[in-house]
Order: structure tokens, then sequence, then C-alpha cells
């Protein structure tokens, strides 16, 4: 709690700083944003909150520091404060730190600890004045485990490549680094449901890319992406080992005017082995499908309606009509941009099945198959 | 008919009010003369001043030079980015806070602007027509 009021105290002397202070680039900027969410549930406590009863332990805030030092050298940092219900903990973390130098348009390197660009919002997916929603589709980008698809300690190539007036452009990133699970995510519960106890995070090797198309069509983008990623990691009573496994997503976004529509498609195949003391090697398969399309438009400048639908099936599981093994989300928002600083979001979610976000730790008395959620969400940010 | 001629000279009054308004308005591109360019299309000023881009097509590196909010900065991202404040800024935020870019510089007169950009290389900015802009070149619509 001390945290949360330092936190504020911070943000609010931050915000109060002049604009000139901020975006000038003779020397370091300055800029953060922070949230504070109210959800409540029909049934089912959702992504480690007591939503049933109605939660207000989803708190967020943000501080960056960039210091352009020349037109090709740039260094940085970010603070992320995360809190929401059993994940996140009540702790300041480094979402990125890093030192990009640019040489030309189509060429630059990043490295450090860096963001992992992948689909259409896994590097983004943290600032949350930047969407009209207050959850993205759970299904590909689960908050309850981005800490860990987040960021990796290593390098990334990026550039833009001009492909002429008829066919647009192509931007690429590339990367190459090392990660770990983080310690109090939803990966972390998921472990513990599943008896593999890590006195230490496991980790590992998480190279991939991403290539977006700036098509001749104005407004129209589209994209893929690969993440690859292995992992190892000691248990309390063995070892874990998972080989490389495959996320490849494809997406497309087109915006014309006040209208914005927005599709992404993931696949995840992934194998793990646990070697326990008591058991012979337990080799297990994860093999999920999910899927989104999303559309907003603005009805004044201010204010913004939306709505998704996003749907996750579990493969590996062979049983379609097990509540467990899918995830289907519709869902409608709306946001009103008080002015460039403040915000306010109210979303209403409709949610059959519990294949993510839902944990047996949360639910002891069983999972319903269906949840209503609302989520209210105010925020500031400069 | 005395109503008619009062309406058609309110009517010439409003045009002419109207007409000097737009030219009051009439945004024109800069940019630091060391450059060496005359000219800029629409489509490059957009790529450049969302963050799309960050050099003219087949052209030299430029930075964008921003205005805090106001009226005619809202003409101007009506005019060449097709966006309101509160998303143009949502934008370059979403990029900074991925780690990806810093944020342009930004001020709060076109005097401060122009300034910046006589003095910083690579940089383009945006004035009112009739704002004095000493040192600084002004650019032509391709």
């Amino acid at each position: 709690m001390t945290n949360r009021f330092l936190l504020a105290a911070v943000a609010t002397a931050l915000a109060s700083l002049p604009a000139c202070a901020q975006t000038t680039d003779t020397g370091v900027q300055i800029h953060g944003f922070a949230t504070q969410s109210f959800l409540r549930s029909s049934s089912n406590n959702y992504l480690g909150m007591d939503t049933s009863a109605g939660a207000t332990s989803w708190t967020e805030a943000a501080v960056n520091l960039n210091d352009q030092v020349n037109d090709k050298l740039r260094v940085g940092v970010q603070f992320h404060y995360t809190r929401f219900g059993r994940f996140g903990g009540d702790s300041v973390a480094v979402d990125w730190a890093l030192g990009d130098y640019k040489f030309n348009e189509w060429f630059g390197v990043r490295a450090g600890k860096v963001k992992i660009p992948w689909g259409l919002f896994n590097d983004t997916q943290d600032y949350d004045p930047g969407y009209i929603w207050s959850l993205l589709p759970e299904g590909i980008y689960g908050l309850d485990t981005r800490s860990t698809n987040l960021s990796q300690l290593g390098a990334e190539v990026y550039g833009k490549v001009e492909l002429g007036p008829r066919l647009g452009s192509l931007k690429y990133d590339a990367y190459y680094g090392d990660y770990f699970y983080a310690s109090d995510d939803g990966y972390a519960a998921s472990f513990v449901q599943q008896g593999l106890i890590f006195p230490s995070p496991a980790g590992g090797k998480t190279p991939g890319f991403d290539i977006r198309w700036q098509t001749p069509v104005t407004g129209l983008m589209l994209g893929g992406s690969l993440m690859m990623y292995d992992a190892r990691g000691n248990l309390t009573n063995g070892t874990y080992y998972q080989p490389l496994a495959f996320w490849p997503t494809y997406y497309g976004q087109y915006k014309f005017k006040k209208l914005f529509v927005s599709a992404q498609y993931a696949r995840l195949v992934q194998y793990q082995t646990a070697t326990t003391s008591t058991a012979p090697p337990d080799t297990t398969l994860l093999d999920w499908r999910s899927w989104f399309a999303m559309a907003g438009y603005h009805l004044t400048s201010k204010l913004q309606v939306g709505a998704y639908y996003n749907a996750y099936t579990l493969a590996s599981a062979h049983d379609d009509s097990d509540p467990t093994n899918y995830f289907y989300d519709r869902v409608v928002s709306t946001r009103y941009d008080i002015n460039p600083n403040f915000y306010m979001k109210l979303e209403g979610h409709f949610i059959d099945g519990n294949g993510v976000g839902f944990y047996a730790l949360d639910n002891p008395d069983g999972l319903k198959p269906g949840t209503n959620l609302l989520v209210a969400k105010v925020g500031f940010t400069f | 008919m005395k109503i008619s001629t009062l309406s058609l000279y309110l009517v010439f009054c409003a045009s002419l009010w109207s007409g000097r308004a737009h030219a009051q308005n009439e945004i024109v591109m800069i940019a630091n003369p060391n450059m060496k360019i005359q000219a800029i299309s629409k489509a490059d000023v957009r790529r450049i001043f969302t963050g799309a881009a960050s050099s003219i097509t087949y052209g030299p590196h430029a930075r964008p030079v921003l205005l805090n909010a106001g009226d005619f900065n809202n003409h101007f991202l009506a005019e060449y980015i097709g966006v309101g404040e509160a998303e143009f800024r949502s934008d370059w935020r979403s990029q900074v806070f991925s780690g990806q870019i810093a944020m342009p510089p930004s001020f709060d007169t076109e005097a401060e602007a122009v300034d910046y950009v006589a003095h910083h290389i690579f940089t383009l900015g945006f004035i009112r027509k009739s704002t004095p802009h000493p040192g600084v070149t002004v650019l032509t619509l391709k």
C-alpha cells in the first residue's frame, strides 16, 4: 500500500512538470501513466482477483526516461509497477532498458532489455492509455502471462524498406536473447497447478522476428510474427525442460478516418518434460489456437466505442465439450478522453468457457461455464 | 426587397470573414535549411509526423517538431494526419512506451517551433503562413 501512495505521489509530481520539460530533446524526456481499475464478475473469479465480489486490486503505473543523445543514438529505461490480484506483486520492474542506434531508415540496432515485437500488441500491451480496451483479447494477450512474454535480454535489429509507391513499405524486427518465466504470473500459477515447483525461475533463449507490410492501400497493414523459445529449470525434486517452442501469428489492421478494424490469429505448439526423483520423465504437449476480430469507431474526438470477439481452443486436450478447454469472449467497450492526459473506460465481457484467465486456486468451489464481467478504468498519461 | 439586400450583404461579409480566417490559418511546412529540400509530399508529412518514417522518401533524415494542444494544432492534425489530438498523442506515446522511439520536441508557440527548426538540422515543423519564420525554409507541397 505504501508503494501505491509513493507511486501516486511521484506520478503526480512528474505530471506537474512543465510540458516543455517533457518533450524537448535538449535533455532527458520523462513520460508516464497510471491507471486504476474496478472489476466485477457475475460468477468465477478472473485473472487472480476476487472479481465476483468486486475487485479494485488492479493498479498499474509506468515512468520512462529517454535521452535522444544525437540523431542516431538513443538510450532509455522504463519502470513499470503492476499489481493485480495475486499477480504482478506490489513491486516495480524494469520494463525495458536499452541503447538504440539507428544507422538509417532501413537498419538499426537495439540492445539491452528490449520489448518483443510479436503480433499487433505484444510490445504495447502494458500501455493501457494506448487502447480503447481495458482488457486485450485474453486468448492471445493474456494479462496474467504478459510479464513473461513482454521483453527479452539481448539484441534486436530493425528497419523499414520502401518498396515503391505501388508496393508500400516493409517494416522488420528480428531479435535474439534470454528470457525468464516471471515468478508470480499466470504461468507460475499453472506450474503450481501441475505440481511443478521452481525454487528459481526457469528460462531460456528466445529468437524471433516480426514483419509488417504497409500496403499501398492507405491505412491497411498486414503482418506476421514468429516467437520461439526454449526453457530449462530446476524443480524442487527434479528438472524441467522445454525444447524450442514455435508461436507464429498473423494479423491485419485497417484504419480509415474514424474507424479501425483489426484481426489476428495465433497458434502455439509447446512440449515440456518434467523429470522428478519420484516418477519417470513426463512429456506433455500444449497446442492451442486463438483468434480475434475487433473494430472501433470515434463517435467524437473524445468518445470511442468498440467491440471484439476472441476465440481460444486447447486442441491438445482433444475434448471440445469441456469448458476448461475453450474460451469465447464477446466484448463491448467505450472510452472517453477527458483531455489529452485523462481518460475513462467502461467495458463488458460475456465469456463462455474457462480456458484462459481462470484458476482453480481462485475458485475453490469449482468453475461455472460462463462469466459476465464489467471493467471500469480511470487513468492519466503524460 | 430590403431584407433580401441585407441578407446578401451579410452573406458577402461572412464569406469575406471566412476567407480571411482561412488565410490566417493557412498551414505551411518549414524545414531546417541544411536539409536542402524545397518540397515535401503530404504523404511524407503524414508518415513523419506519425512516427511511421524517420526520413523523407528518397530524401534526408527528418524529425517532426510538434505544437502542443490548440486550435491551430487541431487544424493541422485534421488537414494532414486525419486524427484528433488525443488519438495523435496516444499513438506517439504507444511507440514511446514500447521503447521504440523518443517523443518529438513539442512547443507551446509557433515562434518557439520556428526557432527550434532553424537551429536543429533534420527537423520539420508546421506554422501559419503569417507567422514570422526567419532562418527556415518554407516548403512547397508536392
